[in-house]
């Protein structure tokens, strides 16, 4: 607030710096009035040194406004006064003092617009607003109405002022402060307006939204892990469960997803239902080094060891997942047996916007690893068949083979019989994956 | 393709295929030829004007039957001429040149049109960068480092401090916040020559409060948070972003493309490799050797890259003969599995 009025009033001065100039050229002709033999250069010089000067000083000190800001602001009351003083003091107010009193007509008008002008840029909070007016009433209004009230004969002169001055005041000060209010209005509505969206769109989509962030905005493909997560018997929980707790669990189960990604640098894509497409390394900022020479090598080995991370974060989170899921199926006495079940694939993974602009958009991702996190996270069925149907497994895709060895307990699966492919790729000849074997439901009931 | 149609292409196409593009622009034989001659022009230029200037005053003002008070004013008011000439001549040449100071990679040839900008604009700050007295002067006086500073297209905010052995060439690329301290010897390389034969240019950006150590180095691209510290003899590279209130202590080693988030802490001696990214508030350890692509999502992941605060004592050693253990246990298991 403060330094926006102290960033107005470096534009002002800078305005006056020029102002001041152009006022010593087209002045002359009415100063000739009373001194006919006033030069050019009398004119103009003395307000090039005496105005222009000290506006120019201003103007820089105002500059840095967000240094002392509140101070600076407060200030304007008293300079920009000041800078009207000064111009009037180079032959206006010596001719006024020494008699030619009638001489102000010329000059109250100009006045009137000067002020009301400069406090309505300035723009400030009612306090400034209010300082700027009592500024320009003691600074330079006081000594005309002084001298006018003492000389008496114009006191017609003084009346003018103060009727004038009154009515600045009655009108500049409402309507300034409606304008405030108004932008304040605005601006607070604005940042409600954003913190209401973020928690939607998520703090990329809203501050690419809200900066302006077209480069985000236009799409672009990282490389990077997609992880699609599922509850597995999910059909036959929504069938044996009442609406109301089912509907009570998963508003608890997504909440918990979210609060548990957020720790492992996960970002939620999408939600059907129980299923979920989460990316990892996808929505984070990455510098292109592809024009620097001599930095291949080591850009592969950074990739590769970012991709082993990667799959760590999302082992990670889905470990941290498996007993959170447990304790909300004791917590909301969830009879069906449901388990969770995920897979990861990695590739180049596209962040796009999709939809009509006029419609309706939608910030997505896409790419082949997609559909084959979606494929091998089907696979989880299989597996729940052929090895243990008490346990959850993660499913992790080929490409991540040369990086397990730093993993325990990855298993594999060789796939050399039709029946145990993966859909749609048949020429996946292998599979891992991790096993979490869960307690059998005697035990649990027994410690629960 | 101009040069305003290639930038159109930035963020759509990777940095080095924008570069191939902006290579084939070429300046026309006759530019090309005046290119190769300007260093020598624009220095000529600007030390020919303010001794003119300067030999002026003398011509006017020294007389014979002057006091040798009155001599010595008009010596001191001729290099004062001298001074504000060279500033001036040198600062409207880089003035007019500076808009050819962009972003980007380019051939370093004299018929390429931005190289052949940047080599007036180089020769004309230079001019006055090694000029040390009168760059020590410049520095000092704060007009005279607004003007001149002002002149070669600096950006930033004039309260940031610079010493006279700070190294900063396209002061259009500097971005240095309120009340940043640039000290001694410092390198702000906002270029630099690459073994292709190319130049690549980028901003440097330091956020408000930012202090950067005695003799560190930091390369294009480079994102320096408020309130950050960037320690002495600290090597930072090229296109690095450092978060806010983060503090990289000395002698330690930012590899390119770096992430550094905020409120972190990167230990003395060390060594971040390429890409590597740290989230807010990680500790990485005195002389922790951080590989190449390593995401440190927090202060456990960090603690698993070996540092020189790390003692290796009793259990330590029964801790590594347990994981080795059940390594060979698990390998084990992974050959039964796969027989």
């Amino acid at each position: 607030m403060h330094a926006g009025v102290a960033n107005r009033a470096s534009i002002l001065c800078f305005c006056w710096v020029g102002l001041s100039g152009i006022y010593g050229f087209i002045s002359l002709d009415v100063f000739h009035q009373v001194m006919p033999n006033l030069t050019l250069t009398e004119n103009v010089v003395p307000r090039l040194l005496f105005n222009a000067l000290p506006a120019l000083f201003f103007a820089f000190w105002y500059r840095n406004y967000r240094h002392n800001s509140v101070l600076k602001s407060y200030s304007t009351a008293v300079v920009l006064p000041g800078l009207l003083v000064s111009a009037a003091m180079i032959h206006a107010w010596p001719i006024f003092f020494n008699g030619n009193h009638e001489f102000y007509l010329y000059f109250h008008a100009t006045n009137i617009v000067v002020i009301s002008s400069v406090i309505s840029m300035s723009a400030g909070p009612p306090k400034i607003i209010v300082s700027q007016i009592v500024g320009f009433l003691f600074i330079f209004f006081g000594p005309l109405l002084y001298l006018f009230l003492i000389s008496g004969r114009d006191s017609v002169i003084a009346k003018l002022i103060f009727g004038d001055y009154a009515l600045l005041i009655a009108i500049l000060f409402p309507g300034l402060y409606t304008v405030y209010k108004l932008r304040l209005k605005l601006a607070l509505a604005d940042q409600s307006v954003k913190d209401r969206a973020a928690p939607f769109l998520g703090e990329t989509l809203a501050h690419a939204i809200y900066e302006g962030r077209d480069d985000i905005l236009d799409g672009y493909t990282r490389n990077g892990l997609v992880m699609s997560v599922d509850i597995r018997g999910y059909t036959g929980f929504m069938q044996q469960e009442s609406k109301d707790s089912a509907k009570e669990f998963m508003h608890a189960y997504h909440r918990t997803m979210i609060q548990t990604l957020s720790q492992f640098g996960g970002y939620l894509h999408k939600s059907n239902g129980d299923g979920h497409i989460i990316s990892f390394g996808v929505m984070d900022k990455e510098s292109d080094m592809s024009d620097i020479p001599g930095l291949e090598g080591e850009l592969e080995i950074a990739s590769q060891r970012r991709r082993q991370d990667l799959l760590r974060s999302a082992i990670q989170f889905f470990e941290s997942m498996l007993p959170n899921f447990e304790a909300l199926k004791v917590q909301y006495k969830v009879q069906s047996e449901i388990k969770i079940g995920a897979s990861v694939a990695s590739g180049d993974i596209e962040i796009i916007v999709r939809g009509d602009a006029s419609v309706r958009q939608e910030f997505d991702i896409d790419g082949e690893p997609i559909v084959r996190a979606a494929r091998l996270e089907a696979y989880t069925k299989l597996l729940s068949n052929i090895v243990d149907s008490n346990s959850s497994y993660l499913v992790i895709s080929p490409e991540f083979a040369k990086f397990l060895e730093s993993f325990s307990q990855i298993k594999m699966v060789l796939i050399d019989r039709p029946e145990i492919q993966v859909r749609d790729y048949p020429d996946m000849k292998q599979v891992f994956y991790r096993q979490w074997k869960h307690k059998r439901e005697r035990d649990s009931q027994q410690a629960a | 393709m101009r040069l305003r149609d290639i930038n159109k292409m930035k963020g759509k196409v990777s940095n080095q295929e924008l570069a191939d593009l902006v290579a084939e622009l070429r300046l026309p034989l006759p530019l090309a030829w005046l290119s190769k001659l300007s260093p020598m022009l624009v220095v000529a230029l600007i030390w020919c004007v303010p001794v003119f200037l300067s030999a002026i005053v003398l011509d006017s003002f020294l007389m014979a039957e002057s006091s040798t008070l009155e001599k010595a004013l008009v010596c001191v008011g001729a290099a004062l001429t001298f001074g504000f000439g060279f500033i001036l001549t040198a600062g409207v040449i880089g003035k007019i040149f500076s808009f050819g100071i962009v972003e980007g990679k380019f051939p370093r040839r004299t018929d390429h049109p931005l190289y052949a900008i940047r080599r007036v604009y180089g020769t004309a700050w230079t001019q006055v960068y090694y000029f040390k007295p009168l760059y020590a002067v410049i520095l000092a006086v704060p007009p005279l480092k607004i003007l001149t500073f002002w002149l070669f297209g600096y950006k930033g905010d004039y309260s940031a401090i610079f010493y006279p052995d700070t190294w900063i060439r396209d002061l259009g690329m500097i971005r240095a916040g309120k009340g940043v301290y640039i000290a001694n010897r410092v390198c702000v390389g906002t270029n630099m020559c690459l073994n292709d034969g190319s130049v690549i240019v980028g901003n440097v950006t330091l956020g408000d409060g930012a202090m950067v150590g005695h003799m560190a180095m930091f390369a294009l691209g480079t994102s320096v948070g408020e309130k950050s510290e960037i320690g002495v003899n600290t090597a930072v590279g090229i296109r690095v972003t450092i978060g806010h209130g983060t503090n990289i202590r000395p002698r330690a080693n930012v590899n390119h493309g770096v992430q550094v988030g905020d409120n972190c802490i990167i230990g003395t001696g060390a060594v971040l490799g390429t890409k590597v990214e740290v989230a807010n508030g990680v500790h990485i350890k005195t002389g922790a050797s951080i590989p190449p692509g390593a995401q440190i999502r927090s202060q456990e992941d960090a603690d698993k890259y070996f540092s020189s605060e790390m003692e290796l004592d009793a259990s330590h050693k029964g801790v590594i003969a347990e994981l080795l253990k059940e390594h060979r246990k698990h390998q084990g298991d992974s050959d039964r599995k796969e027989a």
